[in-house]
Parts: structure tokens; C-alpha cells; sequence
């Protein structure tokens, strides 16, 4: 035998059990998926071949395309967030000999490791309109109580409410039930984000703050010529992890906003989907829907390689 | 001696039929009236030893029909199952319940007890698919604690829509002119979640209209009594009588804390109400407008196509039981679900239960104008829809006119896509 | 830098991480204060920062009402079972995309890491076919072994592999041992720590889940924490005092875990390098 073959046998002798797993658990199922998404089918009675009926439906559905929109809401205002105080909490707990640093670092990241329900189950008792903590604390300090969860306008629309405009339906931002959802997300994320850049700033050699600090470089300066750029690695690294999580979010969603939020103005492509799927059962329609989304993620992944790796310093 | 054994034998042949029976039991029955139901089976069982029926929630109407589906999908469907009125033809589309007519045809009393109007709900095409269990009629329940404090008789509740209205802006309290009312008199609450537009339907039949026209094929929202009783609810918010940003389970929450004055919610909740509420409940039949109607909801107990000739006999067995005269009446006691059974309401039993808990006796007497929903396979999506609509209309996005027939139009598609089928 | 502004600076450092501290616990803390308050307390006055008659009832509760402790066994047993063999295929196949080479190496890693993107939900159904024809409806094999191959953990391995030097290996075949040997004593000593983190994370994804047991388990004794959590969210009305109860015993657990091994994080995720 050929130590050629030899090493290519080896190799698949490794990954065979991860590889069989996949493929009896994901890959299959994938293959059947998209079989089903050319189908009309309801879980029970016999499936019937529509062609592309499911994509064209979709790709021409107002809900559809609402869906795509709050999820954009979603992962716009979960991605920079996270990514802002994650750095910012890093960068204040870099000195390692201050005190406490153990500690902080603990609690910032309890949040990553609580369950997305059990969170769920706690923010939506803080945000009830009646019995919520929140309510009380914005009326305690005389504001009106806000409804977070069953007002279905957008932020920016509120916003804009007092200068009498109406911006067209696109450009009214989320509504608050879908900010809320949005500040959970943020809340469990910026733990892990706060400590892949405590682990990318550690690796950063301190000679190159010194260097800079003999030509006179402000800190501020140095912030940006050194940190930042030293850090993309990891900035790129989160970038991709929340992306592709943030597309998917689901579950704080059907536990906050059961029924889709108001005017389903929570209701993500993969509430969308799973609704069709497991309450209407178009199954092959939200299998159609799937895929579209899984385009979508597979889209905005390429164009982070393609777009934002070149810039990651190497 | 001949007789004897004889009787030994058939004795033999029937505990045998019965063998040790397992039954899988999957129901919706939640919460607080979850351990009303979970005392029947248990008499059930130490009353029939050779059967042993196993009840497991699922999750609520909804979730169950998912549960339900994807367990037929690989075969590991219960035996028997509570599902909710509505959802029957899910499951008879595709011949996955039990056709009863059989065991049902050999028992001429039984279906001439079972109220008229409840046993309608699980005829499909002349055949009898399940038997009623927890059936309740949508009520309007109100504070009579806050009508005397507003000086209105707690005894006298609203008997029209004008009337709710009036007493409505009584109970409503503002602590100062401009500012939100910390009292609302009314909270016309239609839930999105679980069999959506539940309290909405009423209102069109009290207004005279129709949600779907009288085969199921076309919806039918877009006609002005539906329209106008769309108006009507859409008033109540813009008066300020009603508070708009609450969720139907919000509002059930300001409810019980006291402050909502009134709200239509399902008799099933009755006793809940009279055990819990730090409060006087009071319950009445919904307010009429140009007639009088209430929904007719709930949830009957079906068989599963494809389990053996025993579990079939031992389940309907578990069915009659569970639904004859003195059981539905435990049930009704406990919960306010309304009994089943002709016998029940003629029982001297029930006049006992009226003096110990009086709120439960209006139930009673709305099941003449109790009307079963419209149901059709695709009702969950259909409901869905017409909800956003009122919601729509709710958080003025669209004009009643506007949102209805756009709903209208979405849930023909809907209609005209399963006729093709 | 004076001493004075350094105080000062140090001071303002802390406010910020404490006011920070304050919004990563406040949810924590009104979570497990709402838990030790009876129904009408919290009814009558649901703000009040502490519970003013502390209860355990809620608690008693949810063990009574509910099988909790069946529960929290069946996640118990199935979150480590899972990490178990998530780790042990994870080493495999990691060590083979990161020290071996072989045809095709490259597009069957990646062909791994794009299994991230696949929406769950997608795969559901079809899952619960494959699963359903071997007759592991309501069963552990079900909720286990579809789980345990995963593309984060095989990556964030490999990771680790890239980051120890090749000398150590070859000084090991020159010792004359095979693959499975360096793996076993020069690999897996050396990455303890990592696999520790991994670990943490394997269970943590595995006793979060959700939706996978919703879908595949139907008998009570066989429901998962999470599933039995939300599940009580719809049977138990307004009981927000036992939501609460429900949600910090799923919690809790899962915490314990992370306070135990969370020195090691960092180390190892500075491991990691992140240069992938």
C-alpha cells in the first residue's frame, strides 16, 4: 500500500465518527428537506411535487419578507451592541492585577452560560406591563408606563411621532417587544464577547505600546493604530459566531411573544417558519423558507470573508 | 352448577377482554383544573381494575394538535386524546379518530343524554367522532366589588352592549382628569395565542353577521354587521374605557388584581375565580346587541384509528364514564366547565352545587344561545389571520373596513387552495 | 501618571464594572427574589426588592406539582452523556483535520463548519423520521446521539490542536508511537484545560436545549428541565412565583458547572488563538 492511500485511509478513520453522525443526523436530513421543499405536504395526508410553487410563494409573501426585515432588526441590533460593550468591559478589565477582575469577569459572563428560556422566562416577568419591575422603575422616576411588549410601533417611528412624521413601514425600526428580545440578546452575548477580547488583548505584546508611547502617541491614538487593528482577529471571529446565531434566534421569541408579538412585529424568519410549519404544517413551504434563510446566512457570511478578512490584521 | 360456571366463564371472557388494558391519555386540562382531572382518572382506575389509563398533558389546544400530528407521523400516537372541538377535523381529514357511530348506535340513551348543541360539535358527516367532555360557553365576569364602589348594583350586570358601555365609563377611574385611568371598566380581550379570536366571534353573531358563509367556502368579515361590531370593539378602546396596550393575558392579570372591571372569559374558569379572587365575582351571560349568542367552546375526548379491539373497547369504556351524569357534574363543580349530560342538568346534585357556588349557574342557562365556531382543517392559520386583522385595527394601522377585507381575501386564498386539494 | 489620577482612574474603573455587574445581575437577582414570594404577595405588592415573608412553597411546588427532579435527572444524564461523546469525536475528527492529511481533508472541514448555518428547525422534521425508524421516540439514545457530533466543537478543537508545536509529535514518532498513542498521551494531557472549557460548553448547549425534546419525547418521564420549564410556562397559569422557582433550578446547575471550571476559560480561549 502507498503511504498516500495509507495516510487518506488514517484520516478518514479519525473523522468517521464525527462523519457518520452528520450524515445520518444532518446531511440526510438536509437532502430530505430539500426534496420536501418542492412539496406540498401537511405531516399526514400524501405529499403532493409543486415545483418551485413554495419558493415563488414565499419569495412573494409580504410576511415573508416582514419576517426578513425584523430578523435584519434582530441581528442589527444584537451584532454591534455585543461586540461595543464586549470590547469596552475588556478593555477595562485588561489590567489583570486590579481587584476584583475574577469576579467581574464571573458575572459578566453568567448570562452567556443561563439557558435562552429560563432567561426569557426572567426578562419577560421584568417587562410585564402591569407587574413588571421595569414599569415600576420608569414611573417611580414619573415617566409613563411603557407597554414593552404589545406596542407595535417602531422606535423610530415613536421617535419621529413628535415631529408629526410618518416614515414609510421599512424604516420604522423595531418595535419594543422586539427591542426588548434584542436587549436579551445582548445581555447574553456580551459576557462571551468580553472575554475573546480579554484573551485577544492579553496576546497583544506591550511592546508596541511602548514603541508608540515613545513617539508621543496619545492613548486614544493608540487605541486606535494599535488595539483595534491588533484585535480584528477576534472582532472578525464574534462577527461571524453572532451572525450566524442571531439569524437563528427563536426560542426567547415563543417564550416572550407567544403569539408572534403585536402585529407580529416579533416575528423572526424562524418564528415564521416554525409557525408554518408546526401550527399551520406547510411543511414543504416552511422547509422552502428554510433554505431562503439558510441563502441569507450563507450570503452574509461570504460577504464577511470576502469583505472584512482582507482588513483582519495578521 | 351449569350456571355457575357459566357465569364464571362469561365473567372470565369479559375480565379478559378488559386484561390489563393500558391506556395512553393525552389532554390539554392545565393549571388549576388539571387536579379536578387528574381525580377522575384516578377513580376511574381504582374503579376498573383491569384497565389503567395514563393521562399526560401536551401543551394547550394548539401544541397538541402538533404533538398529535407528529406522533401519528411515526406511529407513536396515545391511545385516547382530549382535543379541542375545533381541531376534530384536523384529524378526521385524514381518518386518524375512530369513527363512534357503531358503539354509539348501540347506545340509544346515551346520545339522546348528551345536550343537543354540544353533541353537534363532534358530528362530522353523519358520524360521531368523540364525546363532549369540557364544554364552556364564553361569560362576561365582572368585580362586584368595584360596581359597588362605582354605586351600580352588582346584581343588576350589563344586558346590552349600550349598558356595558355605560357602566364601563362608571368603573372607569382616572386619578386625575388627563392622566391614564388606574381602573378600566371593561377589557374586551382577544387572545392570539391558544384558539385565537376566541371572545371576537360573539360579537359578530350578537351584530347579526357571520364569519364564514353557511358551506364554509368563503368568509364572509367583510360585511357590514362583522365590520360595524369591529367598529363597535375599536370604540370601546378609543373611549378610553378599555386599555389597549395588554395582552389577553395581561388583561386576565389586571382582572384578578382588580383592576379591570369586566371581561368575557370562558366558564371554565369559574371556580378557579370563586376559590382565588380576593374579590366578589360575579358571572353573567355576554351582552346583547341585535341578538343574543355566546361561543360554544371546549375540548370532547377521541379514540386514535389503529389501536387494538381491546384498548378500543376499554377506551370507550373510559369515554362513558368519564362523561356520565355523575362525573361531568364533579367536573362542572370543580371547574365550570358545563356538564354534558341532559340527566345532570335535571339532577337534584346540580341545584346543591348552585347553592354552594351561585356564579356557576349563569352557564347554564347561556347554553340555549351557545353557538360552536366555524371550524375547517385550516382554522388555526384562518384564525391567525382574522386576529391580526382586529389587531390591526386595534392599534389604528387600518380602518375596520380596510383590515377586514384584506383578511377576508387572505382567507379565501386559503379556502380556495383546500378545495383544489 | 500622578498617584491621585491613578486612584481616581482606578475608582471610575470600578463604578463602571459595578454599574455593569448591576445589569448582568439584575435579572438573576429578580428571578430568585420573585421565587421566594407567595402567589398573593406577589399580587399585592410585586415590587418590593425582597420578599417580605421569604417562602420555599414555590419550590416545594414545583417538585410536587411536577416531576422536576425526574427532569433535572433526565438532563443531567443526557448533558453529560452527550459532552462525553461530543469530546470523544470532537478529538478524533479534530486531530485528523489539524495533523493529518489526507485527500479531501480541507472540503470535509468545511463542509463541517457550514453545518453551523443550517437553520435547526430546518432539519427538525426530518430528524425526528430518522430517529422515529430506529425507535428512539421518548428514549435517551434519541435525545443523545444525534447531538453528539457538532462542527463548533470539532472547530474550537481543532483550534487548540493548531496551537501546539509540531516538534512535540515528531519527536514522538521518532519514539516509534502511532497516531492513536500521540494522541492519547501527548495530545490529551496537553489539553486538558481546553477540553474542560469544551466540556462546559457541550453541557451547557446540551442541558439548554429545547426544541429537540420537545419535539421527540412525549411521556413526562422522560422530559428534559427545559422541556418541563416551558412546558409548566403554559399548564401553570400566573404562577409567576413558581415560574421563577422552575427557572432558577434549571439555572442553577449549569452555574455550579460554570463557577467550578470558569478559571480555566480564559486560558482557553486565549488558546484558541483565534487565528482560524
Amino acid at each position: 500500500m502507498n503511504s498516500k492511500l495509507k495516510k487518506t485511509i488514517k484520516g478518514y478513520f479519525f473523522i468517521s465518527p464525527s462523519a457518520t453522525v452528520m450524515i445520518v443526523f444532518i446531511f440526510f436530513p438536509l437532502l430530505y428537506a430539500f426534496f420536501m421543499s418542492f412539496h406540498q405536504w401537511d405531516m399526514s395526508s400524501q405529499a403532493i411535487f409543486v415545483g418551485f410553487q413554495n419558493y415563488v410563494l414565499a419569495l412573494t409573501s409580504t410576511q415573508f419578507w416582514n419576517s426578513m426585515f425584523y430578523t435584519l432588526y434582530y441581528v442589527l441590533g444584537v451584532l454591534p451592541f455585543s461586540l461595543f460593550f464586549g470590547l469596552f468591559f475588556a478593555i477595562l478589565l485588561r489590567d489583570g492585577t486590579m481587584r476584583g477582575v475574577g469576579i467581574y469577569r464571573m458575572i459578566y459572563f453568567m448570562p452567556v452560560v443561563t439557558s435562552p428560556i429560563a432567561a426569557a422566562m426572567g426578562f419577560n416577568w421584568i417587562f410585564q406591563s402591569q407587574m413588571g419591575i421595569a414599569n415600576h422603575i420608569i414611573e417611580k422616576f414619573g415617566g409613563q408606563d411603557v407597554s414593552w411588549l404589545t406596542n407595535p410601533t417602531g422606535i423610530l417611528q415613536m421617535f419621529f411621532n413628535n415631529f408629526n412624521i410618518s416614515l414609510p413601514t421599512i424604516l420604522q425600526g423595531p418595535s419594543l417587544a422586539l427591542v426588548v428580545i434584542i436587549l436579551l440578546g445582548i445581555w447574553q452575548n456580551v459576557g462571551y464577547s468580553t472575554v475573546v477580547y480579554l484573551a485577544g488583548l492579553q496576546s497583544i505584546s506591550s511592546t508596541y505600546y511602548e514603541a508608540a508611547a515613545l513617539d508621543g502617541a496619545s492613548e486614544w491614538k493608540s487605541f486606535w493604530n494599535i488595539t483595534l487593528p491588533l484585535l480584528s482577529p477576534s472582532t472578525f471571529f464574534l462577527m461571524i459566531m453572532f451572525t450566524i446565531s442571531s439569524f437563528q434566534v427563536f426560542g426567547p421569541i415563543q417564550i416572550m411573544t407567544p403569539s408572534g408579538g403585536p402585529l407580529n412585529t416579533t416575528s423572526v424568519v424562524v418564528f415564521y417558519l416554525y409557525r408554518q410549519a408546526f401550527s399551520y404544517y406547510n411543511m414543504g413551504y416552511a422547509m422552502a423558507v428554510a433554505f431562503l434563510l439558510m441563502g441569507m446566512i450563507l450570503l452574509a457570511t461570504i460577504f464577511q470573508f470576502k469583505f472584512l478578512e482582507r482588513r483582519v490584521y495578521e | 352448577m351449569k350456571k355457575i360456571l357459566f357465569l364464571v366463564l362469561t365473567l372470565s371472557i369479559i375480565s379478559f377482554a378488559f386484561a390489563n388494558v393500558k391506556l395512553i391519555f393525552w389532554h390539554s386540562i392545565a393549571d388549576y383544573q388539571k387536579p379536578a382531572l387528574d381525580k377522575l382518572v384516578a377513580n376511574f382506575n381504582a374503579s376498573h381494575p383491569q384497565i389503567h389509563v395514563i393521562s399526560i398533558y401536551q401543551g394547550n389546544y394548539d401544541q397538541m394538535v402538533t404533538k398529535l400530528k407528529t406522533a401519528l407521523l411515526s406511529n407513536r400516537a396515545p391511545d385516547i386524546v382530549q382535543l379541542n372541538i375545533e381541531h376534530l377535523r384536523i384529524f378526521t381529514a385524514n381518518d386518524q379518530l375512530v369513527d363512534l357511530s357503531n358503539y354509539v348506535s348501540k347506545d340509544p340513551k346515551l346520545r339522546s343524554d348528551f345536550i343537543g348543541s354540544f353533541w353537534k360539535t363532534v358530528v362530522i358527516n353523519d358520524k360521531v367522532y368523540a364525546l363532549p367532555f369540557n364544554i364552556s360557553c364564553l361569560m362576561l365576569y365582572y368585580n362586584k366589588d368595584l360596581f359597588r364602589k362605582a354605586g351600580l348594583d352588582p346584581n343588576k350586570p350589563p344586558r346590552t352592549w349600550k349598558e356595558m358601555e355605560e357602566m364601563a365609563k362608571k368603573l372607569t377611574i382616572r386619578n386625575s382628569p388627563n392622566s391614564k385611568p388606574s381602573q378600566y371598566g371593561l377589557f374586551w380581550g382577544v387572545d392570539g395565542q391558544d384558539t385565537a379570536f376566541y371572545q371576537f366571534e360573539p360579537l359578530i353573531w350578537e351584530n347579526k353577521g357571520r364569519v364564514f358563509n353557511a358551506s364554509m367556502t368563503k368568509c364572509v368579515v367583510d360585511q357590514p354587521p362583522a365590520v360595524d361590531a369591529l367598529k363597535m370593539w375599536k370604540h370601546w378602546f378609543d373611549i378610553g374605557i378599555s386599555p389597549i396596550n395588554m395582552t389577553y393575558q395581561e388583561g386576565i392579570q389586571a382582572f384578578m388584581m382588580g383592576k379591570i372591571a369586566m371581561g368575557p372569559m370562558s366558564s371554565g374558569g369559574t371556580r378557579y375565580g370563586i376559590d382565588n379572587l380576593p374579590w366578589d365575582l360575579g358571572v353573567a351571560m355576554l351582552p346583547s346587541h341585535k341578538a343574543t349568542v355566546t361561543t360554544l367552546g371546549g375540548g370532547a375526548i377521541a379514540m386514535i384509528n389503529g389501536i387494538s379491539k381491546e384498548k378500543r373497547a376499554a377506551a370507550w369504556e373510559f369515554m362513558k364514564w368519564i362523561t356520565n351524569t355523575k362525573n361531568t357534574l364533579y367536573w362542572y363543580e370543580n371547574t365550570g366547565y358545563l356538564p354534558v349530560r341532559k340527566s345532570a342538568l335535571n339532577s337534584l346534585q346540580i341545584k346543591l352545587i348552585w347553592k354552594r357556588f351561585p356564579q356557576l349557574k349563569p352557564a347554564i342557562e347561556a347554553i340555549p344561545y351557545a353557538r360552536p365556531r366555524p371550524v375547517n382543517v385550516d382554522i388555526i392559520q384562518i384564525r391567525h389571520i382574522l386576529y391580526t386583522a382586529i389587531e390591526e385595527v386595534k392599534h389604528s394601522m387600518e380602518t375596520p373596513q380596510q383590515a377586514f377585507n384584506d383578511a377576508t381575501k387572505r382567507v379565501n386564498e386559503i379556502l380556495k387552495r383546500e378545495k383544489l386539494k | 501618571m500622578s498617584k491621585r489620577t491613578n486612584i481616581r482612574v482606578i475608582t471610575l474603573k470600578h463604578l463602571i464594572l459595578i454599574a455593569g455587574s448591576f445589569f448582568m445581575l439584575f435579572p438573576f437577582f429578580w428571578t430568585l427574589s420573585t421565587s421566594f414570594k407567595s402567589l398573593k404577595e406577589i399580587f399585592k405588592n410585586p415590587f418590593s426588592l425582597l420578599p417580605a415573608n421569604p417562602t420555599f412553597g414555590n419550590y416545594v411546588a414545583i417538585f410536587t406539582k411536577i416531576p422536576f427532579a425526574r427532569y433535572l435527572l433526565n438532563s443531567f444524564v443526557v448533558a453529560s452523556l452527550t459532552t462525553l461523546l461530543q469530546i470523544a469525536t470532537a478529538i478524533l475528527s479534530a486531530y485528523a483535520f489539524s495533523r493529518l492529511e489526507f485527500k479531501g481533508r480541507d472540503l470535509i472541514f468545511y463542509t463541517f463548519l457550514a453545518t453551523m448555518m443550517i437553520p435547526g428547525q430546518l432539519l427538525m422534521i426530518p430528524q425526528y423520521l430518522v430517529v422515529s425508524s430506529f425507535g428512539w421516540v421518548n428514549t435517551y439514545q434519541g435525545l443523545i446521539i444525534p447531538y453528539t457530533a457538532t462542527a463548533v466543537t470539532t472547530f474550537f478543537l481543532r483550534q487548540f490542536f493548531l496551537t501546539i508545536p509540531k516538534d512535540l509529535e515528531d519527536a514522538a514518532v521518532i519514539d516509534g508511537c502511532n497516531e492513536l498513542q500521540i494522541l492519547t498521551k501527548i495530545f490529551i494531557p496537553l489539553l486538558k484545560p481546553a477540553v474542560l472549557t469544551i466540556a462546559i460548553f457541550s453541557f451547557m448547549w446540551s442541558w439548554n436545549g429545547y426544541f429537540w425534546p420537545l419535539l421527540i419525547v412525549n411521556v413526562p418521564n422522560m422530559r428534559t428541565v427545559q422541556l418541563g420549564l416551558a412546558m409548566f410556562r403554559t399548564e401553570g397559569g400566573m404562577q409567576w412565583g413558581q415560574f421563577m422557582a422552575g427557572t432558577v433550578v434549571a439555572t442553577l446547575p449549569i452555574l455550579i458547572a460554570y463557577f467550578i471550571a470558569q478559571r480555566h476559560f480564559v486560558k482557553s480561549i486565549t488558546l484558541t488563538g483565534l487565528k482560524g
